[in-house]
């Protein structure tokens, strides 16, 4: 979670967060599924067939699912290199645009998304494979993602327009690139936190 | 159809919008429409939909939340404090003592956990409270640490080489077999680095370390295990042709778990934390893999391929001098980029280029990688330098920056040893999907 107090992320994290568990707990799932396909290929000749193919759909859905997730803890990756040595009311502008432009992006994928979600429900596609997916479902779950996200962007960058014109100094806070403190915390904060001053050597 | 000026154009453009601070899915997916809409139709605009679903719905690209997955299990299972002290025992006899097993853990670790930058927290975490003891240079120990955790893309399985197999459609399996001699290399340059280092200057490395009884060390070797037991299911699974790099992926992640709970740090609360940070991780990548996506997309059906083609042919240069502009304007970039976006934001128009001129597409994901490396350690934008810097809490990020220097320039030598014998890393693919 940011440690920022953003209001609004704090609002939108436990959804988000919800999403991203549960797309963890289907990975770990698939992984054992992928465990039994292996070992009856390779050591009694059958196979379950269509591991692929869903292993396919996780990827999309896992990570449509968690894009709300990452927005909301900053995670998207900005270069920071020349924004830190601007003035401030450049830097404000610059994040406000940032967050502006990934809303855009957002809606539009998730419109785009619905005409494709629109097109397999039309045509009631399904995978030419073994399995015959409905694509829906798939698809369903993955526009299910972006449209979390989308709704999450456009809330953030309604937010941060806001505060363009409200309050500068905390635009630049909440919504800057991460800090360093934090992007420690997202990618070593368990390690750090647990071994933290404990000595592996005598 | 555009030519190599727009070409040109188009990437500054990208680079500029990447400055701007705006988010890398955002300048990429800008220049694509862009691209699409002056010299194509607006309508291609409208694919965006599928081009998102068809990029993303990918079963190879499975492999990197798996590989993520590993790592956050394998870091939070406790092994690392274990694998440090083990290793300690056998290469403290070096010259440079302990400073070795700065790079030998992490080089391990990294390798099984696909992020440097975790890989520097963990080590940074475990070592820098033993080193404070004793009688090292500071620096030294600084640098030793930021470049073994570089070496995590390096040696396979590694995220970085996945996402240029997608991008470039080179199978991920010849990727792997190709950068294992040269990490292996690498690791060995380092460590020759520490070496020379603690010959030539004696007051730098000042510590005697003391061995424990062998019996003890011997004992202590099981704490190796872990490691290389994931690391051979992967490497194992793959080329005996039992699984593909995904599958081998999700088999590893199930591995991993009896290892947690054998450290006694498995439950429902740390599962949870690693499905959060794989979540993350997972999203960030995959939104500028969406895009890169889109990107290809557009720049292939503007034909930039064949313009930078032919551009490469008319101007006559030879592989090495490409190659030497490409180092140098690798280098010059990792100034400034982390590697995800170095590679993402180039590969599209400088993979057209190196193919042109007859370079090989697998040999390349290596070369690449290794230049994403030295982008890792090259300040004043390393994330890892960062890192390491946050754990350590006190002295100045300058003496992270002065101890990297000595293993930047075995870096630098790597790259011209990986020109100079391409072998280095196409004699293994070769020897294994070579009938």
């Amino acid at each position: 979670m940011t440690h920022d107090g953003n209001p609004l992320t704090r609002f939108l994290g436990p959804p988000a967060r919800l999403l991203a568990l549960i797309g963890g707990w289907w990975l770990l799932l698939l992984s054992f599924v992928t465990c039994v396909e292996i070992l009856g290929r390779t050591l009694f000749g059958f196979s379950l067939q269509g591991i692929d193919e869903v292993g396919g759909y996780t990827t999309a859905v896992f990570s449509s699912l968690a894009f709300a997730w990452a927005l909301v803890t900053k995670s998207h990756t900005r270069v920071d290199f020349l924004l830190g040595h601007l003035p401030g009311w450049l830097r404000g502008v610059l994040n406000a645009l940032a967050y502006a432009l990934l809303a855009a992006l957002a809606v539009f994928a998730a419109w785009r998304g619905w005409d494709v979600l629109d097109d397999t429900l039309e045509f009631d596609a399904h995978a030419i494979t073994p399995l015959g997916t409905p694509l829906w479902i798939p698809q369903s779950l993955w526009l299910l993602g972006i449209v979390a996200f989308a709704a999450c962007a456009v809330a953030l960058a309604l937010h941060a327009g806001w505060l363009l014109l409200a309050d500068r100094g905390r635009l630049n806070q909440l919504y800057g690139p991460m800090t360093l403190e934090e992007e420690v915390d997202i990618e070593a904060g368990a390690v750090i936190a647990r071994t933290g001053g404990k000595d592996a050597l005598p | 159809m555009i030519g190599v000026a727009e070409t040109a154009i188009g990437f500054c453009l990208l680079v500029g919008l990447l400055f701007l601070g705006l988010h890398v899915a955002t300048a990429m997916f800008g220049i694509a429409v862009l691209g699409a809409v002056i010299y194509l139709s607006p309508a291609l605009v409208n694919a965006v939909g599928m081009q998102f679903w068809g990029a993303m719905e990918d079963y190879t690209l499975l492999a990197i939340p798996l590989y993520i997955l590993l790592g956050e299990i394998l870091v939070r299972s406790g092994s690392t404090d274990r694998l440090y002290q083990s290793l300690s025992d056998w290469l403290n006899p070096l010259p440079g003592g302990l400073l070795h097993t700065n790079v030998g853990a992490s080089a391990i670790f990294s390798a099984v956990s696909g992020s440097s930058v975790a890989t520097a927290a963990t080590i940074a975490t475990v070592a820098l409270p033993s080193f404070r003891k004793r009688n090292y240079d500071d620096r030294l120990v600084l640098g030793s640490i930021a470049a073994g955790a570089s070496l995590g893309n390096l040696i396979p399985p590694g995220i970085a080489l996945i996402v240029y197999g997608a991008l470039t459609n080179t199978s991920v399996g010849q990727l792997y077999a190709a950068a294992v001699i040269p990490g292996i290399v690498m690791t060995l340059l380092f460590m020759a680095t520490i070496i020379v280092l603690a010959l030539a200057k004696p007051e730098w490395v000042r510590q005697k370390e003391v061995l424990d009884p062998l019996l003890v060390r011997l004992k202590r070797l099981v704490d190796l295990l872990p490691p290389l037991v994931i690391f051979a299911i992967i490497m194992g699974s793959i080329y005996t042709g039992w699984a593909t790099v995904t599958e081998s992926a999700a088999l590893a992640v199930v591995a991993a778990l009896p290892i947690a709970l054998l450290y006694g740090k498995l439950n429902v609360r740390m599962l949870h934390d690693c499905f959060i940070a794989t979540a993350q991780l997972t999203a960030m990548s995959m939104l500028v893999l969406a895009c890169a996506f889109y990107l290809n997309f557009v720049l292939g059906l503007l034909g930039v391929t064949p313009a930078l083609g032919k551009f490469v042919t008319e101007l006559g240069a030879s592989r090495l001098e490409l190659l030497i502009a490409l180092s140098v304007f690798y280098l010059l970039l990792g100034v400034f980029f982390e590697s995800l976006p170095m590679m993402v934001g180039t590969v599209p128009v400088v993979f057209p280029v190196v193919i042109a001129a007859g370079i090989d597409p697998v040999w390349f994901g290596v070369f690449m990688v290794l230049m994403c490396e030295i982008s890792l350690i090259s300040p004043p934008v390393g994330m890892t330098l960062y890192v390491i810097q946050a754990v350590r809490r006190e002295g100045t990020i300058a003496e992270v920056f002065v101890g990297t220097i000595p293993f930047f320039a075995a870096m630098v030598v790597m790259t011209a040893l990986l020109v100079a014998f391409p072998d280095m890393a196409l004699w293994l693919p070769r020897m294994m999907f070579t009938p």
